[in-house]
């Protein structure tokens, strides 16, 4: 496969090479030298500045600078850039001679200062290419007077905040900031597909109203993306460092502009800004808590796949759900009913409901009918959701499907395993169709449609007591999710996958995710904004076997983007 | 609640042996049991509220510090299952009590609405990122029966067996 400095398939599919830290030290060298390039002029004002700057945590740190873009640390002389927003200078360089280097965030007003130590190599970050940074507090040493006890910190602040950000590169993301501790962001440029993605992050409130960001790609590139954010004035300074996938180097700074996306509602207690992240015990420098889904993620072969369902470990809605705790009971309205339902560019199914959780299926009207367990919900009256295994198929698929059997309309995210990928992973594809049976009315040529209603949007989900989430619908294409902190409820880990969403009726959506290289799960919700309820259908393999099991959980509605103008026409069509 | 032993309760039945269930409110007054001079159902009736008493006590108990041994006639008496975290009586049903013939053994079949907290074992995603997060387990509800066995000994009635099913 050749390197794609930006991928065409989507990041969680790429293979980034494992760079070793001589690789990354050779290609780091010059860069130290001649520090940071810009689209626009960095500044050099700070000629002949001796800057020593305590920390909390590393003591005293000295920089010298020189003229142009020189700047002397450690004994060694390199390039530096430097951009100030407002009264804050963002600082860059790296250390020649190492795999390292520092971002500063000086406030000029107060002398305090943010240090982001930086380095490739030596963890804690897993690959070596994906970069460490640890981040101290402190203040700029300078007259004769007392040293200041305020520092910059850690902040909810920007929690619940999205802005579509231009760099003077004239690169375009929309950044969401649904958590304390990770981001969700969405190239609209360098990435084709309208994909959003899900990285760790720290968020640093420095004044008022300018912050200081930071997210690593970790998973990915292990890119480090940063910026000082004025929130009055809506700019940004920034700077970015690291390997793209075409492993070469970025180093760069830039200015931006934004555009204020809206505010999402937080759910920390009223009263509560506390925003340290989850200590970790015996913490090495640097170490935070990252999510990686996909070395947790069961991998298995399609062979193992056979084997494991042949064993018989296949769990069809026969046991409790934790996803569905707080769910409604299913429905046995369906009991006793026959109906057909024909597929646009897919098959006819038919069935009989021959007790409120057996079914017997048919597929394009010839061989034997075939029986299946299945559950069913009626969320709004007369929509039903219900979903089965197609027993015998060789990619073991299940139908989810939508039906309204007021409109005669259905839609299936037909759920299968044995995806080019991982065998055990479920792919996902969305039938639109009609039902044909006794007082179902025909819709003709009428058909559900995806559709934008909920895209921007995120809702809570309370699952069972203790188990709760927060979905962000962030493109056509995107689900992302964010899970609460068990000690504080502040929202925190976020990941996220391919999403699609079909209107059934207005007010009721039928929304779906997949855990691509992530745990492998298809889920499934049908949304009634009426009642702010769901009930869905998760379909999963790992080594435990194949299983459908309910999703149902209240919801609550944290606000909404208005992002639609940013995605074309096109945007859901992309395919995982 | 009262616990007052003589008080009635409309959702409380006493059977005997293999007669008929029979709804306690619908049982004679003590004074016309009195007036039958019948001893012996008298102290029926104070066994059925001695169960009574014995079984409410045993769920508050279990709702608050959690210690039966008074209660119980052997260390292996209680099995309520893991991870319970609350138990109540589900008024919407009827608590049955079965007294033996001789007097000596009774059982007692109370619907509950019980909480319990299981550990976040399950491996799909979102309790894979709740354990990230720190989350040990989730809490969730359901219906049982609480069904109960008790045997009379010198020092009055105490659990034999309580099960939920």
């Amino acid at each position: 496969m050749a390197l794609e400095a930006y991928p065409a398939v989507p990041l969680f599919r790429y293979p980034y090479t494992q760079l070793s830290e001589a690789q990354i030290a050779a290609r780091l060298a010059p860069a130290a030298q001649g520090g940071p390039g810009s689209k626009g002029p960095l500044e050099t004002d700070l000629a002949g500045t001796n800057l020593r700057i305590d920390l909390d945590g590393p003591g005293t740190l000295f920089w010298r600078f020189g003229q142009g873009n020189r700047v002397t640390f450690d004994g060694r002389e390199g390039g530096y850039g430097a951009l100030t927003l407002d009264h804050v200078t963002l600082i860059a360089h790296l250390v020649p001679g190492t795999t390292s280097g520092y971002a500063i965030a000086w406030d000029r007003h107060s002398n305090l200062a943010t240090v982001l130590e930086l380095w490739w190599g030596g963890g804690p970050a897993p690959h070596t290419r994906e970069i460490n940074r640890a981040i101290w507090h402190g203040y700029v040493q300078g007259g004769d007077g007392e040293a200041p006890t305020a520092r910059h910190a850690p902040t909810i602040r920007m929690e619940g905040r999205a802005y579509a950000w231009t760099e003077d590169t004239g690169l375009r993301t929309i950044e969401y900031y649904p958590s304390y501790t990770y981001t969700h962001w969405v190239e609209l440029d360098r990435l084709k597909d309208s994909r959003g993605y899900s990285a760790p992050a720290d968020y640093i409130q420095l004044t008022e109203d300018i912050y200081l960001f930071a997210r690593v790609e970790a998973e990915f590139s292990g890119l480090l993306h940063m910026y000082l954010v004025d929130s009055n004035r809506l700019h940004q300074a920034g700077l970015r460092l690291g390997f793209n996938g075409a492993d070469e180097l970025e180093y760069y700074m830039f200015r931006g502009t934004g555009e204020w996306l809206g505010q999402n509602a937080r759910f920390e207690k009223l009263g509560d800004f506390s925003a340290s992240p989850i200590p970790i015990e015996n913490a090495r420098k640097g170490e935070r808590r990252i999510y990686r889904p996909l070395a947790t993620m069961d991998k298995m072969t399609p062979a193992e796949v056979d084997a494991v369902i042949a064993a018989g470990n296949v769990h069809v809605f026969d046991r409790p759900s934790a996803m569905a705790g707080n769910g409604t009971p299913p429905s046995g309205a369906l009991a006793t009913r026959s109906f057909a339902i024909e597929y646009d560019d897919g098959p006819t199914m038919e069935y009989r409901f021959v007790s409120n959780d057996q079914l017997q299926w048919r597929k394009d009207g010839s061989g034997d009918w075939r029986q299946a367990r299945y559950n069913a919900w009626e969320v709004m009256p007369g929509a039903f959701i219900f979903g089965h295994l197609l027993q015998g198929q060789p990619n073991h698929d299940c139908h989810i499907v939508v039906a309204d059997l007021e409109s005669g309309l259905a839609t299936n995210y037909h759920g299968f395993l044995n995806t080019p990928y991982f065998a055990n992973e479920a792919g996902a594809e969305t039938l639109f169709g009609k039902i044909a049976g006794q007082g179902i009315p025909d819709p003709g040529r009428r058909r559900h449609e995806r559709t934008r209603d909920l895209l921007g949007r995120a809702f809570t989900w309370e699952y069972s007591p203790g188990l709760n989430s927060m979905h962000l619908y962030s493109t056509p294409n995107t689900t992302s999710w964010i899970i609460p902190n068990a000690a504080t409820g502040h929202f925190g880990t976020e990941w996220s996958g391919t999403g699609d969403f079909v209107k059934i009726r207005d007010q009721l959506y039928f929304a779906r995710w997949q855990e691509e290289a992530c745990n492998g799960t298809l889920g499934t919700l049908l949304l009634n904004m009426r009642t702010m309820h769901d009930a869905g259908i998760g379909y999963h393999c790992g080594k435990n076997g194949l299983s459908m099991s309910p999703v149902g959980a209240p919801a609550r509605h944290a606000g909404k983007f208005e992002v639609d103008r940013f995605f074309g026409p096109d945007a859901w069509r992309t395919k995982a | 609640m009262s616990e007052n032993p003589m008080s009635t309760d409309r959702r409380s039945f006493l059977k005997t042996g293999a007669l008929v269930a029979t709804p306690l409110v619908a049982a004679a007054p003590v004074a016309a049991l009195a007036a039958d001079d019948s001893r012996a159902k008298l102290a029926r009736l104070e066994d059925e509220r001695a169960i009574e008493r014995l079984q409410r006590t045993f769920l508050r108990q279990l709702n608050g510090a959690g210690d039966c041994g008074e209660f119980v006639a052997s260390a292996d008496a209680v099995d309520v299952g893991e991870g319970l975290r609350s138990i109540a009586e589900d008024l919407r049903h009827e608590t049955t009590v079965e007294l033996a013939a001789d007097g000596r053994t009774a059982t007692a079949h109370c619907p509950c609405r019980v909480e319990r907290e299981a550990e976040l074992t399950g491996d799909t995603t979102l309790e894979r990122m709740a354990r990230f997060e720190g989350h040990g387990g989730h809490r969730y509800a359901e219906e049982r029966m609480l069904a109960m066995e008790f045997v009379k000994g010198e020092d009055g009635w105490r659990i034999a067996k309580a099960r939920l099913a």
